[in-house]
């Protein structure tokens, strides 16, 4: 499996958001996209997920196996913590781990409506999605966001261990938590 | 087919979770022909003879209200992002938030509605078919409604926009909605009633086999 992005533009309203993006992952991957706000991050991942058109360029992606965790994660607020894994779990036909739950300090929470979550307790409650879904490509915008330090080391764990599995990984973000990135793109010079 | 399914109960679970909408539509619903029905006082005559386009109309008005959140919570929390990932069809998606919305919202009015008909001194014979007329014809509200949802669903400020286009696509179901309900009223049984009860269920019908097909074209327009 290999993702293939061949000199992407993208323009909104006539202002350039990037232009002529290219890069190549294989199984096993990880691209870390970084750069300034509004230099096009979010608008390239939802550009590679099929979400966003873009001006010119190709992508070759398989669409079935793309995982998009973005800032808006589906979450509606007053069905409960239970209910969203249960409907999650259901809809990608696999059990959710409990003890994922553990580890994100959310099995406290199960029962509560969604809407009485702080952000970071939604963010991990995004994550159980991701870990729950098999997908074999992740496109990650800001996953650290809101999350505490043990939350932020675990995934970074499921991150290693996608990897070593043959994901493929493109992950936006700021801080600099993913140490050996195999190809990197800054937004900001272009 | 068991996607939909299991995003059908996810959509009913989320409608029916929302209590105070639905009790606050009904509480409104009946506001509305109570208030009504005190501006007639001493015209107890007229009162049954327009109490079916009181109910049409004031089922319109509170149906109203919940239209504009209808795909606008799901475009912004980042459902329909994740259904257009894992390509289930907005079809699919805006036919269950019609059906949704027509459980949670018009149903429950049809249920109460005769204990408004007795509010209204409406006839105890005309109650039942006031109902049929309701289960016919308020799909086509719903369906409409969605389609007049998907219209909006991207703008921040929309105001009367909505009402407007949708307003006069209203017009035929209460025209023969309370068409089929005067016959009743003046002339009894008669075949011109059921002519017009066959009307409404075509327009119904065709709201369900169109307006979906609309709503998914509109919602995709929102992302090209």
């Amino acid at each position: 499996m290999t993702l293939l992005v061949k000199n992407l533009s993208c323009y909104l309203s006539g202002r350039k958001i990037f232009s002529d993006i290219s890069f190549s992952l294989k199984t096993g991957e990880v691209l870390k996209i970084s750069g300034e706000n509004g230099s096009g991050k979010t608008t390239l991942l939802r550009a590679i997920s099929g979400l966003s058109s873009f001006e010119s360029g190709e992508i070759f992606i398989n669409k079935k196996e793309i995982f998009l965790l973005g800032h808006n994660a589906g979450i509606k607020q007053n069905l409960t913590v239970e209910e969203d894994l249960e409907f999650w779990s259901n809809f990608y036909q696999n059990e959710h781990d409990d003890k994922i739950l553990k580890k994100l300090s959310l099995n406290s929470k199960i029962h509560s409506q969604c809407r009485y979550l702080s952000q970071g307790q939604k963010q991990k409650l995004a994550l159980t999605r991701l870990f729950c879904s098999n997908k074999k490509i992740w496109l990650l915008d800001e996953p650290f966001s809101f999350l505490d330090e043990v939350s932020s080391l675990f995934l970074l764990t499921k991150i290693e261990n996608h990897r070593q599995n043959n994901g493929i990984i493109i992950i936006v973000s700021h801080q600099n938590l993913i140490k050996n990135p195999d190809l990197s793109i800054n937004l900001g010079d272009q | 087919m068991r996607i939909y399914r299991l995003i059908f109960l996810r959509e009913l679970r989320k409608v029916f979770s929302y209590k105070a909408n639905y009790i606050f539509s009904l509480m409104f619903y009946s506001s509305i022909i109570f208030l009504i029905s005190i501006g007639l006082q001493g015209q107890n005559s007229i009162l049954p003879n327009v109490a079916p386009s009181l109910i049409w109309v004031s089922i319109i008005l509170v149906l109203f209200l919940s239209f504009e959140d209808i795909f606008q919570d799901d475009y912004y929390d980042g459902t329909l992002d994740i259904y257009r990932i894992e390509n289930i069809t907005f079809y699919g998606f805006a036919l269950i938030k019609s059906i949704s919305h027509w459980l949670a919202n018009c149903l429950p009015m049809i249920i109460i509605t005769p204990i408004i008909g007795i509010l209204v001194n409406l006839d105890s014979e005309v109650i039942l078919p006031m109902m049929i007329t309701l289960i016919i014809g308020t799909p086509a509200l719903s369906f409409i409604g969605c389609m007049g949802s998907s219209l909006i669903l991207s703008l921040k400020i929309h105001g009367l926009i909505m009402p407007i286009i949708i307003l006069p696509l209203f017009l035929p179901i209460l025209v023969f909605g309370i068409g089929a309900l005067d016959v009743l009223i003046f002339n009894g049984f008669e075949e011109l009633f059921f002519r017009q009860l066959a009307l409404l269920a075509g327009i119904s019908g065709l709201s369900m086999a169109f307006c979906p097909i609309a709503s998914a074209y509109i919602i995709k327009a929102n992302y090209d």
